[in-house]
């Protein structure tokens, strides 16, 4: 009987037992953290006084094994890359690798390198667990080491979980070595979405150092590849070249077409305005709204840059937009006119002449009353304060 | 004596009598597997939710969150605060919003018809001017009055509209907000500044569709707040703000990892949540004829979703932590409870074609019975146990003896949960850093079963009669503004 005494007395004396020793768990743990806490603030504590010596760039560097020298004198002798220490040593490094670049981060750089950091942690790759896979890419990307990129980039090809992929992505951005350029845009075919995204991220981050090579993946036949090459240019904001964005501007996909038009428009292509004002008339009117947005961001075209007509049609084609069935390419190209100057702006007036209600004086009432808005609050901001 | 009493019936012994006798025993036994089935169930979501946090800590890290802030790619979020008579916080919190890290966002707050302050705070604070603009109203809600915004703060845009509770505030920030998500914040929550970059990474992370993520909802209770940020955490005072805070621990550290690691989780609070909003649209925004909108809408998409025949995950991403003031009053709690317990059923039976259902998969064959079978009638069990048990003594069908040790065993277990979830905090989070906060959690853990338990039960088994009579009423909020009481105090006197 599931009730009687002595069972119940069993089941009370193993509930009373766990609970006891879930309790005595939770001192021990506690414990043992601010233990760790100790031996991770002192190890940070001894190494940051040693760290200085290293930052000199004119003292030569050099390392056997775990000891450093610095202008010959031994500066320090950095415990084994294991273990509380050693994980108190690592992250102390890899957090000034964040605020250092040139010639001191790669000073930091070889001692991890030399004083084999590098090399256990990229025995790391090869664990089981996914979780120690991606944190050890990541740890990799953080020590910005050199010699870790043939490793990630057979991880970022070969490892069977997508976020181990993903992890040795960000850590050869992180890095920014050319050589993953080429495996990455080749990740760009990857049917799933995220992914795609995600080494779009890492390649936008790369730069400039990437712009060759995307300029030439926006011709690519794969539409995807084309999209997205145009949403990292775009994301970069500069582009060696506008032609493979102008023409994809004609693309069949209007998601392209959109991306293209996004691309040119943050990529400053003021001698493509032309392209823009054709794809004003898009069918798809998620284009025009990013046509929108590139005009804006384009601004009017300098008298030095474009003929009178070029200007004219500049303000037309926004007026047009104002008048466009959706409302998103009004604000916009409402927004553009408030931001073109005295011509934008007497465009926007002849909108609210229209009778109360109709679309396009909304837009304009919108876009005028954020303009005068944003000119009072820097009017006050310009003001001592007090005389407010 | 009443036992006694009862013995010397003229029924004694009689077959009637042995058939109540083997009732109420059968009864007994059946709350006895009830309740260990239930503390088993949630021992496994500690479990579980242990495995997964630890996981989840494990590959967290702070570059990879400076990416997302500073990434143009990842989608902007349009913040839904709705409002309704929040002077007490509202400016607060929308500073706390505003100040949020996220490469896009902007924070739409919706004063639904108070008749306090609150609209006139946010215009005094925010120097808001009233601003005509259009917007797609593709979900129903009552008419908007005026829409307001502010050149110094470009973010944030003010919905005045006609009260129509939280719903239909909810969907007019739909309607109003630009971007292809948005996030839920009531507005006496206030949100860590990494939050968004938090519950926004499962939905560019995971290769499946994520309509919807949350994150866990903590007590500011007791915390210092300056400036709509929590600067430093802490324990408050009164029994029952630390009841809440213990039971929070369990509901979401534990409940929710778990039921999200197992993808049947229904459930996002309606204090912090971020949605797809085409999905939202899709099924037509928050259904307003209900109080558990927030979970109506969550089992709205999954349905939805299942139904079309799409895969999704609805995710709980713990690290995402949101503030906010719980009850302080056993009243205004008492109300919350029944509140929240009346929702659930009203979306339990409206959904009812889900249960046990595999067209919906995981959430009609362990999502939707894990609500009704724990959540729901759990209450009517454990208390019917209470008095059946005693009941049992009584009248000698049961050793007084075996009724205390059975009652012993089920209030320990209950403790070894509570303090289970206190455990978990500390092996993952440890957001109370302070030996002596440790050890009151664990007091609290441990007496809460005595009392607190029980009353919460009464609140729930009060709030499933309410259902069944049909009541509809939100019930009064008090809101007493944030910060610790000495805080409030300087603030009232200066």
């Amino acid at each position: 009987m599931v009730l009687s005494l002595p069972y119940l007395l069993r089941i009370l004396e193993g509930l009373e037992a766990a609970l006891v020793l879930l309790l005595i768990g939770m001192f021990a743990m506690r414990t043992w953290r601010e233990n760790r806490a100790r031996v991770v603030l002192r190890t940070r504590a001894w190494l940051l006084e040693r760290l200085p010596p290293l930052f000199d760039g004119e003292s030569e560097l050099r390392c056997e094994g775990r000891q450093v020298f610095v202008g010959g004198a031994l500066v320090m002798e950095l415990p084994p890359p294991r273990g509380t220490v050693g994980d108190a040593v690592q992250e102390t490094i890899v957090d000034h690798l964040v605020f250092v670049t040139g010639e001191l981060r790669d000073r930091l750089v070889r001692v991890l390198e030399e004083s084999d950091y590098v090399s256990t942690a990229m025995l790391r790759l090869k664990s089981r667990s996914v979780e120690s896979r991606v944190k050890t890419c990541m740890l990799l990307g953080a020590m910005h080491s050199a010699i870790a990129v043939p490793a990630l980039i057979e991880v970022f090809r070969d490892d069977p979980d997508p976020f181990v992929r993903i992890g040795a992505a960000e850590a050869l951005g992180a890095i920014g070595s050319e050589v993953a350029i080429a495996p990455m845009l080749a990740a760009l075919r990857n049917p799933t979405r995220w992914q795609q995204v995600r080494v779009a991220e890492v390649l936008s981050r790369m730069g400039m150092t990437a712009v060759p090579a995307l300029t030439a993946a926006v011709e690519d036949p794969d539409i995807r590849i084309a999209a997205l090459a145009l949403e990292i240019l775009a994301d970069i904001g500069w582009m060696s070249d506008f032609a493979p964005a102008e023409r994809a501007l004609r693309h069949e996909s209007p998601e392209v077409r959109a991306r293209a038009a996004e691309a040119l428009g943050r990529g400053g292509a003021m001698d493509r305005v032309a392209a823009l004002f054709a794809a004003a008339g898009d069918a798809a009117w998620f284009v025009r709204v990013r046509v929108m947005k590139a005009l804006h961001s384009l601004g009017p075209p300098p008298a030095d840059f474009a003929t009178p007509a070029q200007s004219q049609r500049y303000f037309e084609v926004l007026e047009a937009g104002l008048h466009d069935d959706v409302w998103w390419v009004r604000s916009h190209a409402a927004e553009a006119l408030a931001d073109a100057g005295e011509e934008g702006r007497a465009v926007l007036s002849r909108a609210l002449v229209e009778e109360p209600g109709a679309p396009a004086r909304k837009a304009a009432v919108a876009a005028l009353q954020r303009l005068v808005l944003l000119s009072a609050s820097r009017t006050a901001a310009r003001v001592p304060a007090g005389r407010a | 004596m009443i036992g006694f009493a009862f013995i010397h019936l003229s029924w004694y012994g009689s077959p009637a009598w042995n058939f109540a006798r083997q009732v109420v025993l059968g009864y007994n036994a059946l709350v006895f597997f009830y309740v260990v089935f239930v503390d088993l169930t949630y021992l496994a979501f500690t479990f579980i939710a242990l495995i997964e946090v630890r996981r989840y800590l494990r590959t967290r890290d702070k570059e990879r969150l400076e990416q997302i802030f500073r990434s143009r790619l990842v989608p902007p979020i349009s913040i839904l605060c709705p409002a309704h008579n929040e002077g007490a916080t509202i400016v607060e919190s929308v500073r706390s919003l505003l100040r949020l890290k996220y490469s896009k966002h902007e924070v739409v707050v919706i004063n639904d018809g108070s008749k306090d302050n609150t609209l006139a705070a946010m215009i005094e604070a925010f120097s808001m001017e009233r601003l005509d603009f259009g917007y797609d109203m593709t979900v129903a809600c009552k008419p908007v009055k005026a829409l307001y915004a502010s050149a110094a703060y470009p973010k944030l845009i003010v919905v005045d509209k006609e009260n129509g509770g939280k719903a239909d505030a909810l969907n007019a920030g739909i309607n109003v907000s630009r971007y292809p998500l948005f996030c839920t914040v009531d507005a006496d929550a206030i949100l860590e500044e990494d939050a968004l970059l938090h519950v926004v990474r499962p939905m560019l992370d995971r290769p499946t569709f994520v309509p919807i993520t949350g994150g866990i909802i903590r007590a500011a209770n007791g915390c210092r707040v300056v400036k709509g940020r929590v600067e430093a955490v802490g324990l408050p005072s009164k029994p029952i703000e630390l009841f809440q805070i213990v039971e929070y621990m369990r509901a979401f550290l534990c409940g929710r990892t778990a039921q999200s690691t197992l993808n049947v989780m229904l459930i996002v609070s309606g204090a912090f949540g971020l949605f797809h909003k085409a999905t939202a649209k899709t099924v037509g925004g928050y259904s307003t004829d209900t109080v558990g909108e927030d979970k109506e809408l969550v089992v709205k998409i999954v349905r939805y979703l299942k139904e079309n025949k799409r895969d999704y995950e609805v995710l709980f991403v713990p690290q995402t932590v949101c503030w906010t003031e719980v009850p302080s009053s056993w009243q205004t709690l008492g109300r919350q409870r029944n509140r929240w317990h009346r929702g659930m059923f009203e979306v339990l039976y409206k959904h009812r074609a889900m249960f046990f259902n595999r067209a919906y998969g995981r959430a009609g064959l362990f999502g939707m019975p894990y609500f009704l079978l724990i959540e729901a009638i759990g209450p009517i069990v454990e208390l019917s146990g209470y008095i059946l048990l005693p009941l049992a003594a009584i009248l000698g069908l049961l050793a007084p003896i075996n009724a205390l040790i059975y009652t012993l065993c089920a209030v320990v277990l209950g403790i070894i949960l509570s303090v289970s979830a206190v455990l978990l905090e500390e092996a993952s989070f440890h957001r109370y850093p302070s030996w002596r906060d440790l050890a009151l959690l664990n007091l609290i853990a441990i007496v809460e079963n005595f009392g607190y338990r029980q009353l919460t039960l009464w609140w729930r088994l009060k709030g499933t009669w309410d259902y069944l009579r049909g009541q509809k009423q939100w019930g009064a909020q008090v809101r007493q503004g944030f910060g610790t009481a000495a805080q409030r105090a300087a603030a009232k006197a200066g």
